[in-house]
């Protein structure tokens, strides 16, 4: 007995959607034995599963996840972006004459001793601290620390960019960048807060850190392979684990380690890295993530070539300025 | 099947109202959740890779912006899925780039081998035969069929992501499987 095909197809259909009910079942099954041609027809559909690529899907989930971030946390400024230097030294002595001109006498002795770290851009450098600890500062970026400290604990201030293998003592290590703070006992982190960015990341290694937003009651424990980004803006913060803290921190072997960054952060960085201001007059990239290593060595026009191979942008370096059309 | 879409329907409903409440640790967690799925949604419209990573993010930025309503989303799947829709279209009308789907989007498919008593071999031929009358089908059609048997969703749960009957899904899904099923069975 031949039955429709439409109905045999209209079983099939439920069947291989999950959707079929134990009497229809039933119904199938008798028909596809009646018929072998189309029982080998069923088979052969069953196992068709149109699925997406699952390597593509995977290799791009991190990279999405942080143009989302990038997207909600950035502020949109699609002209073009000229960045300009002020030397640190010449704002910290602003600094002080206005202190000393409104009368502050409450500075005491002990500031005298402090120690002032710059590293100029360009540059990196590498200081020991009065307990042992090693403090690899990244270009542009400032660090104040007492000359002694005075054992109940142990801070310092940092702007810019800093890797902390602290020395493991009894008095915890505070390190103050604006308002997070970062205290430790005995670790090693890196803890990026440049005063011009609108976020703070901080990158554990090893050991474990408690850190904290002046003026909130926010407190976090981190755990190594942990990464907190803070947003300066709102007080909100983001946990990533499973990252691997040398990407992080490779600055101070000499690679620039980035991923998924949008361009203007990308000049940023090499901004600080080679001391040259970018005036950026493209906003075609603005969008555009870019995800790379650049090794200690290259000179900014290698790397500037090998931006432009891999855009369309192009670039013209004046004396210490390069700009971006 | 019935209980555990209710207990998905309730842990998401707890993971929106913490977004709602600006909770960015519940944002993360929904990213982790929901990606893949917005990733495939948006490979069904969207070609090009960095207009997909586009759309993708788009959408989730969307959803942080919405947070304080989205609690109030009564079928998130639909919700997703015509979001997506929506931003891939508005892309492509942007690039003016074609939005039908390209043969290559549904060329990155498997076969499953069951390896069934039956022993089911799909040489390179029907492989390829299978690729071009899925290709083939009427876009809607296609969707639908790579919903039910790509992502493993019932009749209902379709109905539910495309706001249709699901005598609907199952009139297209028949209008799948009987060519697909001629063809195959002429081809043996």
């Amino acid at each position: 007995m031949k039955v429709s095909n439409n109905k045999v197809w209209a079983l099939i259909s439920k069947d291989i959607s999950e959707s079929i009910s134990d009497g229809e079942k039933q119904e199938l099954a008798l028909l596809l034995n009646d018929d072998p041609q189309i029982k080998k027809t069923y088979e052969t559909l069953k196992v068709i599963e149109p699925v997406a690529d699952h390597v593509k899907q995977d290799i791009h989930k991190e990279e999405i996840r942080q143009m989302t971030y990038q997207k909600i946390f950035s502020n949109n400024s699609r002209k073009s972006v000229q960045i300009r230097t002020i030397p640190y030294w010449i704002s910290i002595a602003a600094l002080f004459v206005l202190a000393l001109t409104l009368g502050y006498q409450t500075i005491r002795l002990s500031r005298i001793s402090d120690i002032e770290v710059n590293t100029p851009k360009g540059v990196y450098s590498k200081v020991e601290l009065p307990d042992g600890t090693i403090v690899f500062l990244n270009s542009g970026s400032k660090m104040i620390y007492p000359a002694r400290f005075n054992g109940r604990s142990r801070e310092v201030k940092l702007w810019g960019e800093g890797f902390f293998d602290v020395k493991k003592d009894a008095a915890p290590f505070i390190v103050s960048s604006q308002r997070i703070r970062v205290k430790v006992l005995g670790t090693a982190f890196n803890f990026r807060n440049y005063p011009s960015d609108s976020i703070g990341i901080i990158t554990l290694e090893r050991g474990s850190v408690e850190l904290s937003l002046v003026n909130h009651n926010k407190k976090v424990l981190m755990k190594p392979n942990e990464q907190v980004i803070l947003n300066k803006n709102n007080a909100e913060f983001l946990l990533k684990s499973r990252i691997d803290p040398k990407d992080f921190s490779s600055w101070k072997d000499g690679e620039f380690v980035f991923k998924a960054i949008s361009f203007p952060e990308l000049c940023n960085n090499l901004e600080r890295r080679y001391n040259y201001t970018f005036v950026i007059r493209n906003g075609n990239y603005n969008h555009e993530t870019f995800t790379g290593k650049f090794k200690h060595g290259e000179s900014i026009e290698q790397i500037m070539e090998i931006i432009k191979l891999n855009t369309s942008i192009q670039y013209k370096i004046d004396k210490d300025t390069i700009l971006i059309y | 099947m019935e209980s555990s879409n209710t207990e998905k329907h309730i842990k998401y409903e707890k993971l929106l109202s913490r977004i709602a409440q600006n909770d960015q640790l519940a944002f993360n967690e929904f990213y982790e959740i929901y990606y893949s799925v917005l990733y495939r949604y948006a490979s069904f419209y969207v070609q090009d890779e960095d207009t997909r990573k586009d759309v993708i993010s788009d959408v989730f930025v969307s959803i942080w912006h919405n947070r304080t309503n989205m609690d109030k989303v009564q079928n998130l799947d639909n919700y997703l899925f015509v979001s997506i829709k929506n931003r891939s279209f508005r892309y492509i009308k942007e690039t003016n780039a074609e939005h039908h789907v390209q043969i290559k989007d549904i060329s990155e498919w498997e076969l499953v081998d069951k390896m069934e008593p039956e022993q089911v071999l799909i040489n390179g031929e029907l492989h390829h035969l299978i690729e071009n009358g899925i290709n083939d089908l009427p876009k809607r059609c296609r969707l639908i069929f790579t919903l039910i048997r790509g992502e493993k969703k019932t009749y209902k749960e379709v109905a539910a992501i495309l706001s249709i009957s699901e005598k609907t899904v199952h009139a297209q899904m028949c209008i799948a499987v009987k060519r697909l099923g001629n063809m195959i069975k002429r081809y043996m």
